[in-house]
């Protein structure tokens, strides 16, 4: 075994810098975990807001508009004064104003949608829109009522109590497992998508610079030379990789089960660390293919930064995935880190899209697709030098 | 006699048009120290790689130890040695640490191979260095290294390709030194180099390469016997006449005499007494002469003569 020596003995010369990239992940981690709370859960509250209305029209219909946005809101009538009308926007004690002109109730039985009603608004808040959306469900709702045969004072009432039952009724979708709310996952999620960088980062680091060290043309040749022959040197070069690999993944896996105690062996927990796993293969065969093109440890360095980063911008690793621009993601979507990101949002439920196991299944088998397919294209590329230097 | 270590016969290696070996022919036999002498590009590191099966080559054939070598050819491999011309060691690994790698690749019980590194460390007197990286040793200190990885365990055929290479006059003779001894303990030995003075040093039988061709196989004495030069004769004479340079011109076994600051150059064949014969002149003439210098004719006389080309030019 002795090119598996060699390869440990030389791992040891990395041994400073990954121990670096290993502090800072656990400082930050440590950190991250510590500051995560329900944050999501809290961010969230029904909103009510202070509107002012005339009712100059007095009908069923501008009613029964009335009495469903009072479910919703704060309704404060006012007499027409526009300059108090002004003050009260201005100083936010109004945030919207409603007018019903007079007819309102004729002009919506006859279905003319125009100059139903006049709105006074801040301009640029979004709370407005909101109740634009309102007024509007109400009256394509009521229209349907009519439409239906309805007389208007059923319509209008009926309306006004179906949409005010089904108001504030948001329906979130959640997993079997209660742990999906817990700040211990919150804390793995984030420990686990930054595991990519920090994984890739370290195999590229120690691997490729050992690996083009075996490849370097008068080593190569000396072993060539010997009575070893290329497959056992090919096997024990294999050997010391998945050593290496399988060793700074396990201390990862081993720090967030110190970090996160029984969460990390929930089904989510072992679902993040299957798909961690994937990234050895797949930073094992980018390193092959670094170490089969880069001349010198500079440029070597040069092409981990540019690969490693590059990968976790790109792919949501420091951005979420949902704040990158289509363009972005459309390019992203040919880059491996892309689907391991994707798997994480998915397990944790912090992506666009619900859990489901086809949807796991296939982004694992994405991404074990790209380390397969990238180490063949390195291995090809190897044989190609390695018979172009016989010839 | 002793059994030929390697026969090579019509060895033709190209890269595209270029010829590198052009039907090139060698027999080493057991004992031996051969020396392949040539200037740079005349297809002396071309040959080892062939022989060791780094290169393919076009035609012809390689037997070492009566036997065909090819890349799997890991028996054969096992007995043979090789320093190459490039320093080939880890540095990441320290000076023991490599002798050890290079010498697992051969040997792979533990005990054995452990006498065998410290031989070899011993051999090249590289102990105290032991614990050094590669990158603290100077030149000659690295090609020791070199030379102890290709030794370690104990090869009957050893190559070394220009070994010597960059390396100070006092690391230079510890090297050669340990060539020889190399050789007196069993060894056959393939030294290449583009200086004649070390083949002509330590090899027992050269052969001169030149554009991939063999120009001539023999010991040292054998070559020079092959060139028409065999003598130069340096006297410094203040004042020399036209007539008594045709004069000298016409002594038996003279090739050719010329005069130039003071200095008389004559180079003659074969032959006993040419000096004598030459200073007898001088005196009956009444010339008187200071310093004289008698040289024998080296192998870049040799290389000269047969190829119109300086050797050490091209070194």
């Amino acid at each position: 075994m002795q090119v598996f020596k060699a390869f440990i003995i030389s791992a040891r010369k990395f041994f400073p810098v990954n121990l670096m990239y290993f502090v800072i992940f656990c400082v930050i981690a440590f950190a991250a975990s510590s500051s995560s709370t329900d944050s999501e859960q809290s961010s969230f509250r029904t909103v009510s807001l202070e509107i002012g209305f005339m009712d100059q029209d007095g009908t069923s219909a501008s009613r029964a508009l009335c009495d469903y946005l009072k479910t919703l809101h704060t309704l404060t009538p006012l007499a027409y004064d526009e300059e108090a009308l002004l003050d009260g926007l201005f100083y936010r004690t109004i945030d919207y104003i409603l007018i019903l002109p007079d007819g309102f109730e004729a002009r919506l039985l006859s279905g003319t949608d125009e100059n139903l009603y006049e709105t006074v608004q801040i301009p640029g808040v979004y709370s407005s829109a909101f109740i634009d959306e309102q007024i509007d469900s109400f009256l394509k709702a009521a229209k349907l009522c009519l439409a239906g045969g309805l007389s208007p004072k059923d319509a209008f009432s009926r309306t006004s109590s179906a949409l005010a039952e089904s108001a504030n009724q948001v329906q979130i979708m959640e997993f079997d497992d209660d742990s999906q709310t817990d700040s211990a996952m919150t804390a793995i999620f984030y420990f686990y998508q930054f595991l990519a960088y920090v994984i890739i980062s370290i195999i590229l680091t120690g691997l490729t610079p050992i690996l083009s060290i075996f490849q370097e043309e008068n080593l190569a040749k000396r072993t060539s030379c010997s009575s070893m022959s290329l497959f056992q040197r090919n096997l024990q070069l294999a050997f010391g990789s998945i050593f290496y690999c399988l060793a700074a993944w396990l201390l990862f896996i081993i720090t967030s089960g110190i970090f996160y105690g029984e969460a990390i062996f929930s089904e989510k927990g072992l679902l993040c660390i299957v798909n961690s796993f994937l990234l050895l293969p797949l930073g094992v065969s980018i390193s092959l293919i670094i170490a089969c093109f880069a001349p010198s440890g500079n440029i070597i360095t040069m092409i981990n930064n540019i690969v490693t980063l590059g990968m976790s911008f790109l792919c949501g690793i420091f951005i979420p995935q949902q704040m990158l621009g289509e363009s972005v993601l459309a390019f992203s979507k040919y880059l491996p880190l892309y689907w391991y990101v994707k798997n994480n949002d998915l397990i944790s439920g912090f992506g666009s899209e619900p859990f489901t196991w086809p949807a796991y299944w296939k982004h694992l088998g994405i991404l074990m697709f790209y380390g397969i397919a990238i180490f063949t294209v390195a291995l090809v590329v190897s044989k190609y030098k390695s018979s172009r230097k016989r010839a | 006699m002793s059994k030929p270590v390697i026969q090579i016969e019509n060895l033709v290696k190209r890269y595209k048009d270029f010829i590198a070996l052009d039907h090139f022919n060698m027999e080493i036999n057991e004992g031996e120290i051969f020396g392949l002498l040539g200037p740079n590009g005349s297809g002396k590191t071309t040959t080892i790689n062939c022989l060791l099966s780094l290169l393919s080559f076009d035609k012809g054939t390689i037997q070492v130890f009566g036997q065909t070598i090819r890349p799997d050819s890991y028996d054969l491999k096992r007995q043979i040695g090789i320093v190459m011309q490039n320093v080939a060691v880890f540095d990441t690994l320290t000076v023991y640490e490599n002798v050890d790698y290079f010498c697992g690749l051969y040997v792979k019980d533990k005990k054995t191979r452990r006498n065998y590194v410290e031989e070899a460390i011993s051999f090249v007197e590289l102990e105290q260095f032991q614990k050094f990286y590669p990158k603290k040793l100077s030149g000659g200190l690295l090609r020791r290294l070199n030379i102890a990885c290709g030794i370690a365990h104990k090869p009957k055929l050893i190559i070394l390709d220009e070994p010597t290479v960059a390396v100070d006059p006092q690391s230079r003779n510890k090297i050669l030194e340990g060539i020889i001894d190399l050789n007196k303990k069993g060894a056959t030995i393939i030294y290449t180099s583009h200086y004649m003075e070390e083949v002509e040093q330590i090899c027992t039988r050269i052969s001169i390469m030149d554009d991939g061709k063999n120009i001539a196989v023999g010991t040292s004495d054998e070559l020079k016997q092959m060139i028409k030069k065999s003598e130069k004769i340096k006297i410094e004479i203040p004042v020399l006449s036209e007539e008594d340079l045709k004069n000298l011109r016409l002594l038996p076994h003279v090739l050719h005499a010329d005069y130039q600051n003071c200095q008389l150059n004559i180079q003659c064949s074969g032959g006993r007494h040419n000096l004598v014969r030459i200073l007898e002149y001088l005196q009956t003439r009444s010339l008187s002469f200071d310093r004289v210098y008698s040289e024998l004719p080296t192998l870049n006389d040799v290389f000269l003569e047969m190829t119109g080309k300086e050797l050490r030019d091209n070194a």
